[in-house]
């Protein structure tokens, strides 16, 4: 996985590339630090270029949602499609994270 | 298939070591003359083999190759995922006789893989072993998603609490993520651990894919019955998920996995998880 961050007023936004597995836990670990550090009061990951994600992935996105909220700033996910559209689905993600189109 | 439809190929791997190999577990080289016309140094880079390079005739009707990786086996070309290669096996701490029971065992399968834990975990296995189901059977794109996410988390489950006896995160913190993180790191330092195998293999059968994915950890006893009926069925692509099924942090993906695949049962006290999908 890779992401870049641009930082823009109150929104952040991340873009995500490549495949979120259980490989990327370290990685994830610095991007949430990054979200949790930067002025953004808005935090939101586009998985537009995201190809695959897996069940450690999406724990990984509910860690980072859990994190944002004790810290009072809003989490989104946005731009889903293929397999990590269909896995949201099936985990029925949109419960628990605002997924945006 | 019989063994003498099975060939040697190299990746990465000295001329020396791979003519060992071949010779110790009674395959032939392919391309057979690999050696002699000096392919062995386009392997030790990671290439394809030529295919101007006619193979042997008994081998040119149905060549089934098993690629044999180095330790660390480095980028795998896509080509080496393709027919006809239909088994990788990393050959690192391999006796003979372990050697000749992998290759014995490929016979048995359409696709089979043999890797160590560490070099499991930096290959996307999951996806390469389906992308070489592909080219022997037309997938659909949402079947072919649903059968790389469940046997990527049944790789996963392997790799991690399987082998490397690692719990997941506890708790939706980032501290628990980086103790997750450095537990991980720390026993892919530990030969006794990483070098502990995974094997997946495919067997394709009229209308179905069976996918056995196998590791050399402790064993798991699944809360669920494994004779019982899976936890979810897979709907039809396009249709809604009627179940909701969140695997938080601390799950094994295994709701995925019942989600996923028409059925699952474990074998081997756990160590081995059997997966069924329609296709």
């Amino acid at each position: 996985m890779d992401y870049a961050v641009d930082v823009k007023e109150q929104e952040a936004t991340v873009r995500m590339s490549g495949r979120l597995t259980f490989n990327d836990h370290a990685r994830m670990r610095t991007l949430i630090r990054e979200m949790l550090q930067n002025d953004a009061r808005r935090q939101v990951i586009d998985l537009a270029n995201l190809e695959f994600v897996d069940s450690a992935g999406i724990g990984m996105l509910l860690i980072a949602r859990e994190e944002l909220s004790n810290v009072q700033k809003e989490f989104a996910l946005r731009g889903a499609a293929g397999q990590v559209k269909r896995v949201f689905s099936v985990a029925q993600l949109g419960k628990l994270i605002t997924l945006e189109d | 298939m019989t063994a003498t439809a099975l060939a040697l190929y190299g990746h990465g791997m000295a001329r020396d070591q791979l003519r060992r190999l071949a010779d110790s577990a009674g395959l032939a080289l392919w391309p057979p003359d690999a050696i002699d016309r000096d392919l062995a140094p386009a392997a030790d880079q990671g290439l394809a083999p030529d295919p101007s390079l006619s193979p042997e005739p008994s081998l040119s009707i149905a060549p089934a190759v098993i690629a044999a990786l180095a330790t660390p086996p480095g980028a795998v070309p896509d080509c080496l995922w393709r027919p006809p290669f239909h088994a990788w096996i990393e050959v690192a701490g391999l006796a003979v006789t372990e050697l000749a029971g992998l290759v014995d065992r490929v016979g048995r399968y359409t696709l089979f893989a043999s890797l160590t834990t560490a070099t499991a975990k930096e290959l996307a296995l999951a996806n390469h072993l389906v992308s070489a189901l592909s080219a022997r059977q037309t997938l659909r794109p949402d079947t072919r998603d649903d059968i790389e996410l469940a046997v990527h988390e049944a790789i996963s489950n392997a790799l991690i609490h399987g082998n490397l006896q690692i719990s997941s995160p506890e708790g939706l913190s980032i501290n628990s993520l980086e103790r997750f993180t450095s537990d991980v790191a720390r026993r892919l330092t530990d030969p006794s651990f990483a070098d502990r195998r995974i094997e997946a293999a495919c067997t394709l059968a009229p209308g179905a894919v069976v996918i056995e994915v196998a590791d050399q950890g402790l064993g798991y006893t699944p809360v669920r019955s494994p004779s019982g009926p899976p936890p979810a069925r897979r709907p039809p692509p396009g249709t809604d998920h009627r179940q909701t099924i969140v695997p938080l942090a601390s799950g094994r993906g295994l709701d995925l996995i019942g989600a996923l695949a028409d059925s699952f049962e474990f074998q081997d006290g756990g160590r081995r998880i059997v997966m069924r999908f329609r296709l």
